[in-house]
């Protein structure tokens, strides 16, 4: 069946963007260019309901509504990787700065004690 | 940034020694006192602390950098490290735990075998001889520490998770740990295996006091170590 194919190779693309995804700006836009597609595919959909049941046969699904589905599926894990790394990122980022914080802190009363001393 | 005028005579004045500081105001007047008799720069990295745990440090005498908030070990390590990667008379850095759980003299024969040997990089490992009594629990979470360490450093180790470390200048400049919690021990083993530099695993005791057994790991967490080293940021 075709859609085993398709799902097999979206859950594998999902593993890969956990575990090597970086954020650059080529990643973003093919993130939006997948938002636009979605959006502009529901509103076809919501005209031309009769193409859901279609493209799910082509695909070898029994109901358009299983297709509905295993997009849904697909869609919400990408979602919660991509919000993960994103996390990673931030949790990197405060980290860092935090650090700079602590080691400009500590200067900062280092040098205000040697100013005291004179 | 030069060494800090302190009037007491210096003691080993190119070693720094890093504590890690969490919640440890029972203990670390202890620590600091030990290791004071031996080494003058004690840093130590208050992790937003919620006791009074860096004002006793610093009342012991230590330097005392305090993070804004609780970030994690590794953090607050690799925060030490970046101090002492910028005083220029640093040697050594000696990464030392809070918890009272080191010994000072296994800390200075370390030195003594790096110094001896030309060795820039000593582990220490509870499991070379038999002074250190771990607990089973204790014992089988290290050794899954071990084989992960195995698995994604290729260094043999026998000790993946002992918090004392003796890395010499050339080996602290490759250091630089973004694991913020636990699994930075094997990412330091990691990063400095890395460097090619020779390493050595030195006997050292472990001393269980019934205050660092009860701040344990879980089998579980070896799970979260694996999934942070493997999924990065």
């Amino acid at each position: 069946m075709p859609s085993q194919w398709v799902l097999f190779i979206a859950l594998i693309a999902i593993a890969f963007y956990l575990l090597r995804s970086k954020p650059t700006a080529k990643s973003q836009a093919i993130r939006r260019l997948f938002l636009i597609l979605a959006l502009v595919g529901g509103m076809v959909l919501v005209l031309v309901p009769n193409l859901l049941f279609d493209t799910a046969t082509l695909l070898g699904i029994k109901e358009g509504s299983d297709l509905l589905l295993y997009l849904f599926i697909v869609a919400m894990m990408f979602y919660v990787v991509h919000q993960y790394r994103r996390l990673l990122w931030f949790d990197k980022m405060t980290t860092d700065l935090a650090r700079e914080v602590a080691l400009l802190r500590h200067e900062l009363s280092e040098t205000e004690k040697r100013l005291k001393k004179k | 940034m030069a060494t800090s005028t302190k009037a007491r005579s210096r003691k080993n004045p190119g070693v720094y020694v890093v504590v890690a500081l969490y919640n440890e105001e029972t203990v670390i007047k202890g620590v600091i006192d030990g290791l004071h008799e031996h080494f003058s720069n004690v840093i130590c990295i208050d992790d937003g602390s919620t006791d009074h745990s860096a004002a006793v440090a610093e009342k012991a005498g230590a330097t005392v950098i305090r993070h804004p908030m609780n970030l994690g070990q590794g953090a607050a390590l690799q925060t030490g490290i970046a101090y002492c990667r910028a005083q220029e008379d640093m040697e050594y850095v000696v990464t030392f735990d809070g918890d009272g759980q080191h010994r000072v003299e296994d800390v200075l024969d370390m030195l003594s075998y790096s110094h001896r040997k030309d060795c820039p990089i000593v582990f220490g490992s509870r499991f070379l001889d038999k002074r250190t009594k771990p607990g089973l629990k204790k014992k089988i979470v290290l050794k899954v520490a071990v084989i992960i360490t195995r698995l994604i450093t290729g260094l043999q180790l026998t000790d993946a998770h002992n918090g004392l470390r003796v890395l010499r200048r050339d080996a602290v400049a490759h250091i630089n740990l973004i694991q913020d919690r636990m699994s930075h021990a094997t990412e330091i083993v990691h990063q400095l295996a890395d460097t090619k530099l020779p390493w050595k695993e030195y006997p050292v005791e472990v001393l269980y006091t019934d205050y660092s057994k009860a701040k344990g790991q879980s089998v579980l967490n070896s799970i979260n170590i694996l999934f942070d080293l493997v999924v990065r940021s």
